[in-house]
């Protein structure tokens, strides 16, 4: 388990980005991380990796402090950031030089990983391009069989085939210990991959649902007229049309638009948390 | 292999660094080689009775490239598209700290000295003198290795604590330094002796003599060849056990 609680941090002095920030992340399960531009999301990847340290409160990994990066935790932690640097070495040696630190690491299971991804094994580093590397690592930190994987804006740098791909793979990477955290802003590429949406804004958790909680209360439609007013949660324009959330009150669980979520979380984020009782989220 | 330090992990490590630096180590050898290889087959064909002359020569460059690749050492630590591997590689700070130091000092020791004294076979053979070849029982190379080794300390520091342009920042560093103590120095004279000028052993007493003498024979000798390098070793554990990225 993973857990944030009472977390202060800043990065200038008088400008917190988190106060009181709490989180708790339960193994078997695919966390969809989602904020705009400078809501903290890197930042809260990088406090639950020991990366960054809490000025005040605790981020804990299975049981460990983060910030003590001691090798038993950092062996169960696989972070793959958003914009990385590898060196310029074949595949083969990286693996070599790097693998051995994670007991779990699988050589079976990392060729599978690049045969899907389509990746040549005796490739150089140095000449893949930027989501040929993304596809490597993500390979690579599946492999580790890492409890926690971190996937900082994954499909960044994807072409569409490897998007599939990559939710394909990580669908069937997930087990009952694993807990997989990604955070992106593109929220359609998520769809139908994770379990629990946790939406940050202006360095707190606005929202903390579980897919399925939010597929029973709310549904998603792309036609609201003729709907009263007070069925409707959030609306936007789409297409001409006016598409948006309403209460599901047919009680059958529908497809989750996120991108609706997303804009009606971000408008008014008491409005769509009201629909949820008792309320889940943390703040 | 999951304590705090581990043998084998610590060896898997230094493999890693080293594997990961190998070309940039082979290219800034091949070149100090190369340039000391020409500079010492000029002073073997015009002088050849000088060749001995070249170990300061070697000392020298291998000062500076010794203090220029340990402030380089930590070059994944400090950019921001690769710190993340580094930080969370699963080492401890511990394993991390005595492997890169064990490359910067002891390995890079040997392999400096190793080259030194192929240098200098080299320039004696080209010279058409016997070989002379620096003892390792003679002080003045002894004290410059030793010397060495604790003065690199304060660079695998700065190593650490800076972030970029380490070896200058260093520099600056130990300057500051430097003009701080020479300054509270001079100020400390000024307050005990005054004005005096020249001091001879009639102007201090002879406790105070004594005590002068001690600090500076002993202690000072002492904290320099003993405390000064642990000392500095532990400040740089502490500092990359805080570092974020």
């Amino acid at each position: 388990m993973i857990k944030l609680n009472g977390v202060d941090f800043r990065y200038k002095k008088n400008k917190p980005l988190f106060e009181n920030l709490n989180l708790t992340l339960q193994p078997g399960f695919i966390y969809g991380l989602l904020g705009k531009n400078g809501a903290g999301k890197s930042s809260l990847l990088k406090l639950i990796s020991g990366m960054l340290f809490p000025d005040s409160g605790e981020a804990s990994v299975f049981g460990f402090d983060a910030t003590a990066r001691k090798p038993a935790m950092l062996q169960d932690i696989y972070l793959v950031p958003e914009e990385f640097n590898l060196p310029a070495i074949s595949m083969a040696t990286y693996v070599k030089t790097t693998a051995v630190f994670y007991e779990k690491f699988s050589h079976n299971q990392f060729s599978a990983y690049l045969a899907e991804f389509e990746l040549a094994d005796d490739a150089k580093l140095s000449t893949l391009s930027y989501g040929q590397k993304k596809k490597f690592l993500i390979a690579f930190g599946l492999a580790t069989n890492a409890r926690l994987l971190i996937l900082d804006e994954p499909t960044n740098g994807l072409d569409i085939p490897s998007k599939s791909q990559f939710r394909k793979i990580m669908a069937s990477a997930l087990d009952e210990e694993k807990v997989i955290v990604i955070s992106t802003h593109q929220v359609r590429d998520l769809e139908n991959l994770i379990d629990t949406i946790v939406v940050l804004e202006n360095g707190k958790i606005i929202f903390n649902q579980s897919i399925a909680a939010i597929s029973e209360r709310l549904a998603f439609e792309y036609n609201l007229n003729g709907l009263p007013n007070e069925e409707i949660i959030y609306a936007e324009e789409l297409h001409g049309r006016k598409a948006g959330i309403v209460r599901n009150i047919s009680g059958l669980d529908g497809r989750v638009d996120m991108e609706l979520l997303f804009n009606g979380i971000i408008k008014d984020a008491g409005k769509v948390n009201g629909q949820f009782a008792p309320h889940q989220y943390e703040v | 292999m999951n304590a705090e330090f581990n043998l084998a992990r610590l060896g898997l490590f230094i493999k890693r660094q080293l594997l990961l630096n190998i070309n940039t180590i082979l290219i800034a050898i091949a070149a100090v080689v190369g340039v000391l290889l020409i500079i010492s087959g000029l002073t073997a064909y015009s002088n050849p009775n000088k060749v001995q002359n070249l170990v300061p020569l070697y000392l020298v460059v291998l000062f500076i490239g010794g203090y220029i690749f340990t402030s380089r050492i930590f070059g994944e630590l400090h950019s921001p598209q690769k710190s993340y591997t580094f930080l969370t590689l699963p080492v401890s700070t511990a394993e991390k700290l005595l492997g890169t130091w064990l490359i910067v000092s002891p390995f890079f020791l040997i392999t400096a000295i190793a080259g030194t004294f192929l240098l200098m076979y080299v320039s004696s053979l080209m010279a058409g003198q016997p070989a002379q070849l620096p003892s390792f029982t003679d002080t003045y190379f002894t004290r410059t290795i030793g010397a060495f080794w604790v003065t690199q300390t304060f660079f695998f520091l700065g190593a650490i604590a800076f972030r970029g342009n380490n070896f200058l920042k260093t520099l600056l560093a130990l300057f500051l330094i430097a003009i701080v103590v020479g300054g509270y120095a001079v100020g400390l004279a000024y307050m005990l002796f005054g004005n005096k000028g020249n001091l001879g052993p009639s102007d201090v007493s002879g406790d105070f003599h004594k005590t002068a003498e001690f600090i500076f024979t002993d202690v000072v000798p002492f904290l320099f060849w003993y405390v000064l390098g642990p000392f500095l070793l532990v400040v740089s554990y502490f500092k990359l056990k805080e570092r974020q990225v």
